[in-house]
Order: structure tokens, then sequence, then C-alpha cells
């Protein structure tokens, strides 16, 4: 389902749908580089090196001010920002889709303050900033995703305090999970959570990996690319580095298992992906497609 | 070696603090010594202190000076002299475990617990067989009369020599090599008395040690191979 | 009572003169005990006398200004509580010790079913099978005396007896060898306070757990403990066998508590 473009659009910039060389723009003058000021990039890029040397941990950064409110992803544009470079190619989804609203803006803003190409593409992107989805096409080595997350810490549901959840932490305490794993079993039969669902990386820490379905758990596991997790209300940074295993917590009789749909894509026939259901009509029509708007494309280009 | 209780200048006074320090001695340097086969009775006048010497024999009051010896043989010794006056509180109570046998003389009510679990408790806590410690506890109890309705209740509302029976059952039911004995059958009727006499014998006969306080005449003279009298002196010492 | 190990030679736990400090105030001073494996040691004393306190030190919670507390560990031998790191601390109050608190709120996630209190600790020390988390956790339920069927309720769902009662299943999952007792008895009404005594005597005894249990209340103390201490503003004025110090009184503080119990 295409959204519409943003027709109140009135500055210089226009958003055109970019799906073979993506090229750079002049950035808007009056700004630094990806906006943030060089120190603050450092500070930030400090971070993420502890957050890499240590996969899954929590690191607290000082987020700055950002021009949008918490909770439309200043954490993942700070972290975006502070590892941006000319020659990066940049794309960003939300819920799967380059042409949701918020996707539109943040990729505006970094063409704005940076002039770096932007893509669809997943095959062409340098640096993918995400809400919510992991893309379906597989990563490669050297491309870097950025999560948007809201809520870092895994064990805030039944620990309100931030000095205890640190405490779990430094000694992997987790029973608190399992808990709450079992509880979800005693009450429904089965573990109920479907997104956000918390892992334990490289065997180390448990982690939230930002609400994305569950289904995209698998894909974080050894993946080649780096991944790196901003929030920008909480202010915490963490990372899991190429390569590392990611563990979706389960139960040894209660295994951890995808979602499947018994639909098809309806645009592009595609059976492994991520589905959206959509209402078409005031009858409550229905149908499935991809969540992922570069993936559909790119099956239906190729059926063509 | 026949020999299992030695004491030896046992004295007990006694501060009452709350009667403004006020000082009494009951016993004053005591010589005793208790030979296996033996069944000892503690004569004396009332107050002079029968209850206090075989209190003392258990280490239940502390002694002013003097030591109470007391031949016991743990699990995997040969067996040894332990001062029950001096000796560290985990050493007393493995001596009271397994050598040192009390009936007091009333029985100490615990709710919630039934006769049949009171008497059968301490073979469970030698691990003696869960069936076997329980047919045993019903075979004393029979024994002394106890009516088998009264098995499954606690003996709080139990008459006084219903409950003199049950502390008796529970501690007799071991055995054990020293028994001291507190009044053991002063509630009892005259049926019952013969059988708690009965058993006491039996202890002595298989070897045990026995010290025991008797009021009636009639009982000491069943039971008692010696006496041994105390001097019959409380001195008030003004505070 | 139950049978106490007189093997075991070394202490399971020691104080060596230790001493809490509130501003100028000894909270307790200069208190020194050793605890033998299935032991039970009784701490008795007035409000305010100091036995709430040590017992915290003694659980490692609050370190005293003097003095050393020291646990036989299972793999290291006698360690001293606050020199070791706050992790192994509060992995040693995880699996090897239990705190039952005088209120159940204190020692139970109010917030999730019964069979997930009692499961945390399992689940804690890496159990991963959900059938056997939940069928032991039945099993103790069954053990306290909780009907197995409700261990789906919330603990607010349950009576005060039966919450401390839950209380306890959560110590005792993973068979600590030492279990610290705050007054258990005391937020209860007097018919729930006998079955959860006998219920702890019991426990006690069969799984050879030793116990430091502080109470004002003597009759408690008569009943589950081995030894006993009386404390009085922050001493220890007199120690000995529970029979001892209830039955032959030697300071004037424990004559006074002694003589004050009323009999029913």
């Amino acid at each position: 389902m295409m959204m519409e473009m943003d027709t109140m659009e009135t500055q210089e910039y226009q958003e055109t749908p970019e799906q073979t060389a993506p090229a750079r723009t002049e950035p808007e003058a009056g700004y630094n580089f990806a906006y943030l000021d060089e120190q603050t990039k450092r500070m930030i890029r400090r971070a993420i090196l502890k957050a890499v040397a240590i996969p899954g941990y929590q690191v607290p950064f000082g987020g700055r001010e950002m021009p949008l409110p918490y909770g439309w992803g200043t954490g993942g544009i700070q972290v975006t920002a502070a590892i941006i470079g000319q020659d990066d190619v940049l794309k960003v989804i939300d819920q799967g889709s380059d042409d949701t609203t918020n996707a539109v803006n943040i990729r505006r803003f970094f063409r704005r303050t940076t002039g770096v190409a932007t893509t669809e593409k997943t095959t062409a992107a340098t640096v993918i900033q995400t809400r919510h989805r992991i893309p379906e096409i597989p990563l490669t080595e050297g491309q870097i995703m950025v999560y948007q997350v809201p809520i870092p810490e895994p064990l805030r549901w039944l620990e309100p305090s931030e000095t205890e959840t640190r405490k779990y932490h430094a000694m992997a305490d987790y029973g608190l999970m399992s808990v709450k794993l079992y509880e979800d079993i005693a009450r429904l039969g089965k573990i109920e959570t479907a997104y956000d669902y918390p892992v334990i990386v490289n065997e180390r820490y448990l982690m939230r990996p930002s609400p994305i379905p569950k289904f995209d758990n698998p894909k974080m596991d050894k993946n080649p690319a780096l991944q790196l997790f901003g929030a920008g209300r909480e202010k915490r940074i963490y990372a899991v580095p190429p390569y590392t295993p990611v563990k979706s917590l389960d139960f040894e009789d209660y295994p951890f298992e995808i979602e499947h749909w018994d639909h098809r894509c309806a645009m592009c026939d595609a059976n492994d992906s991520f589905l959206d259901e959509v209402i078409v009509d005031d009858q409550g029509s229905r149908m499935f497609v991809c969540s992922d708007t570069d993936y559909c494309r790119t099956r239906r280009e190729e059926q063509a | 070696m026949l020999k299992r209780i030695v004491v030896e200048g046992l004295s007990k006074d006694f501060t009452l603090h709350l009667q403004g320090g006020q000082e009494m001695s009951i016993l004053s340097k005591i010589d005793m010594q208790v030979d296996a086969g033996e069944c000892v009775v503690i004569h004396a006048p009332s107050g002079a202190g029968k209850s206090t010497l075989l209190r003392c024999l258990y280490a239940n009051y502390r002694a002013s000076s003097g030591s109470v010896n007391i031949w016991h043989k743990g699990d995997t010794d040969e067996g040894g002299w332990v001062d029950v006056q001096s000796a560290p509180a985990q050493q007393v109570l493995a001596v009271r475990h397994s050598t040192l046998g009390f009936v007091t003389q009333f029985l100490r009510v615990i709710p919630r617990i039934s006769t049949l679990d009171l008497v059968a408790e301490p073979l469970l806590m030698r691990g003696v067989e869960k069936q076997a410690a329980y047919e045993q506890a019903e075979e004393l109890l029979s024994r002394l009369r106890i009516p088998k309705r009264l098995w499954q209740i606690p003996p709080a509302t139990f008459s006084g020599g219903e409950q003199q029976r049950v502390n008796i059952a529970r501690t007799m039911i071991c055995d054990y090599p020293i028994l001291l004995l507190d009044e053991p059958t002063a509630s009892l009727d005259e049926a019952n008395r013969a059988t708690v006499i009965d058993m006491i014998n039996a202890a002595r006969e298989r070897g045990a040690a026995v010290v025991g306080i008797f009021h009636d005449e009639v009982v000491r003279q069943a039971l008692a191979t010696r006496i041994f009298s105390i001097p019959a002196a409380v001195s008030l010492v003004a505070a | 009572m139950s049978k106490m190990n007189i093997d075991n030679t070394q202490p399971l736990l020691q104080a060596r003169n230790v001493s809490k400090f509130y501003g100028g105030k000894a909270a307790c001073e200069q208190v020194n005990l050793s605890l033998y494996p299935g032991e039970v040691l009784g701490i008795v004393g007035e409000s305010g006398s100091g036995k709430s306190t040590l017992l915290n030190c003694l659980a490692g919670q609050l370190q005293p200004e003097q003095g050393e507390v020291l646990f036989n560990t299972r793999d290291e031998g006698m360690v001293e509580l606050f020199t070791i790191s706050e992790a192994r601390r509060r992995l040693l109050a995880r699996t090897d010790w239990g705190f039952v608190h005088q209120s159940a709120r204190d020692g139970l996630r109010v917030e999730v079913s019964a069979g997930a209190n009692v499961g945390e600790r399992l689940m804690a020390v890496g159990a991963r099978h959900y059938g056997q988390i939940r069928a032991e956790a039945q099993d103790w339920l069954h053990r306290v005396e909780i009907d197995a069927a409700r261990i789906d309720d919330l603990p607010r769902d349950f009576s005060g007896g039966m919450q401390q009662r839950l209380q306890i299943a959560r110590n005792l999952v993973t068979k600590p060898r030492l279990i610290f007792m705050d007054e258990p008895t005391a937020s209860l009404d007097v018919s729930v306070q006998a079955r959860l005594l006998d219920l702890l005597r019991q426990l006690v005894s069969q799984l050879q757990v030793a116990a430091v249990i502080v109470t004002h209340d003597l009759a408690v103390a008569r009943l589950l403990a081995h030894r006993l201490m009386v404390m009085r503003q922050g001493q220890v004025v007199e120690e000995g066998l529970t029979d001892q110090v209830l039955d032959d009184p030697q300071h004037p503080y424990t004559q006074l508590l002694v003589s004050s119990v009323l009999q029913a």
C-alpha cells in the first residue's frame, strides 16, 4: 500500500523514490554536519565503542536536545548522526516501510544536514535506521543497522529501580525475566510476548531488541552487520557487534517460536516475510502484504 | 566400665533479682555417682533441692560450681566423659539426644502435634523408619492404657494422669543409657503406676542408669537400688 | 527439636565482635556467636534491643562498623561477608541462605503468582524447564500446606498465614543451609501462628537447615530454638541452651522477661 507523498512539502527538497544510483546533494547551510556538534559526536562514538566492546550492555550517554520530541526516534537519530559520513548511503524505515511520515522526515532531516545519498534499497544502503522492523533481505558485512528504542531496560516492568536493574545486569541475575515468561505460560498457556522479545547477547547480557516483532529476532543472531541501538529519552546506547550470538529467551519445554501466516503476500506472493494485515474497504475486506516495502517491490520487479 | 554419672562438688545458688537480689543456696558441694543398672532415688524433704539436682544432671539448671560428668557414647566413638555443665552447647545437645533421657514432672504441650506424633518423634529423630516408629509408639501408648481414640488428638486437653503417661512414653520409647525421672508416677492410678514401675525396672535391667524422684513410698520401695539424700538446709542470704 | 549434626566442628556462621552504630548510639555491640549446621539459634529481646539489627548484619544486609561475620561457603570455606563482593553476597543470599520477613509483603513478589514466587529462585540459578519448575513449585506448596491447585493465584488472594507459608516455601526451594527469620509469626493471629510454628519446626528438622530466629515471643523461642541469646539495648546479656535460659535465667533482665510471660 503506497502512502501518499507529502504534497504539503513546499521547500526545495522533494522526496523522490530512489531505486538506482543514489546521489549526494548539498547540505543546508547553518548546520554542522549531521546537526550535532563534533564534540557531541565524539561523545556518542565513545559510548558506541563501549557498547560494541560489551555486547548488549546499556551505555549511558549525554543525549542532546533534538528537533523532535522523545518517542519519535531521537536516540536512533543521534546514533546515526554520530556515525554517518559523507560517503554513506542512508535508508530509513518505519514499520518496514520507507514511505511513512516518520521515515520520510528522518531521511529528509539527514539529507538537509549532511547531503548524504539516500536510498530505499536495503542492498544499496550502508546505514539503515529503523523503527520496529529488520529488513527481510539479509544484511551484509559493512552495513550498520540503527534501531530506535523506547525503553532499553528489559527488567523495567518488574523492577522500577534503575540501581536495582543495573545490579541485576552486573550479576547476570536474570531470574526475573524468566519469571515473566513463566507467568505468561501459567496464565495464557504460552509466552505471550510478541514483540520486543528479550534476548541474551553473547551469552551474557539480557537485552531488549526494541519493538521489532519476534519474527525478526532470529535475524539478529550472528548477523554480519553491526547493530546499534539508541534510546533518546532514557539516554542509553547498546550494540550487537557483527557475528555475535543472540538468543531469544525461552524454556526447554516451551521453545521460542516465530509467527506464521496462513496467507501469502497479496502483492508479491512471498510466504517468508512478515505480513501486515490491511483493511481495504468499509466492509472489512482485508489483505496481507509484506511489511518490508523494499522487499516486496524487489520481488515484484523480479517477477515482472 | 559401669560408671555413668559422676558429680563432683556440685553447688547451685539462685539469685532472685526481682526480689531485690535475694540469694538462695540450694545445693552445696554435692558429690554423687551412679552406675549402670542402678536406680538411685533422690530423697530429701520438700524444697530441699531434689528437682534442682535432677535438673543440674540434665544441664537444665546451670551449676554455680562443680561438675556433672556423663559417660557419653556418640555415633562413632567408643565413649568418653562429658561435663554437661561446662561443655559447649552442641555437645550437651548431643548427650541429651542419645544418652540422657529426662521425664519431666509436667508435659510441655506443643499445639497441633497429636499424641501419636509426639511419642513417635524421638524415634523418627533417630532415623527409625516411619512405619516402625509409629508401631512402637502405638504399642507403648496401648501399654500405658491411653485409649486409641486419643492418639490423634494433641494432649493439651488430657487429664493430668494421661498427660504424664504420654510424657513417659515419649522418653521411654528410646533406650536411653541414663534416665532421669521427676515424679513420673505422681498422677497415676495403681494399674498405670505398676506398668511404669515395670518399665523402669526393665530399663534398669538392660543396663540403664536411673536417677529419680518419687513421692510415693511404695514406688520407692519397688524401684530403688539406693537412696541418695540431700541435706535439708536451704540458706537464705539477705541481699 | 531436631537432631543436630555434631560431627561438624566448623561453624556455619560466625560473628566476631560485631558492632553496628546509628549515629553515636550502638544498635548492637561486640556480639560474638557461632552457629553450627542444623542448629537453631533464637535471639530474643524487646523492641529496641538490637536483635533485628544484628540479624541484618548476620544476613549480610547491613555492614557493621566493627567486627566480622564469617560464613562457611560450600566451595571456598570461611569467607568474611563484607569483604567479598556484593555480587557474591547476593548470590549466597539467593542460593545458600533464606530470609523470612515479618511481613510477607517484604518477602514476596506480590504481582506474580504463587508458583512464580516459589519458582523464581530456581529460575535465578538456571532452571530452564517450565514443567519441572512448576512441578517443584507444586511440591513445595504442598509441603507448606497450601493447596497446590492455587499455584496460579496471586499472593493477595491468600490469607496472612498462607502468605507467610508461601514466603517460607520461596526461601526453602533452593535448599539453603541457613535461614534467617525476623519475627516470622508476629503479624499473624495466634491460631495461625501455631500452624506456622509447627511447619517451621518440621521443615527445619527435615531439611537439617540452620536458622537464626529473632523473636520477642518466648514461646516461639522455646519451641523452635536449640540455643538462645537474650539482647537488651544492643548487648547480649545472656546466652545458653533454650531450656537453660528460660528455666534458669541468670541475668536480671532475663529473669524479668521470663517472669513477665502470661500463662493462658
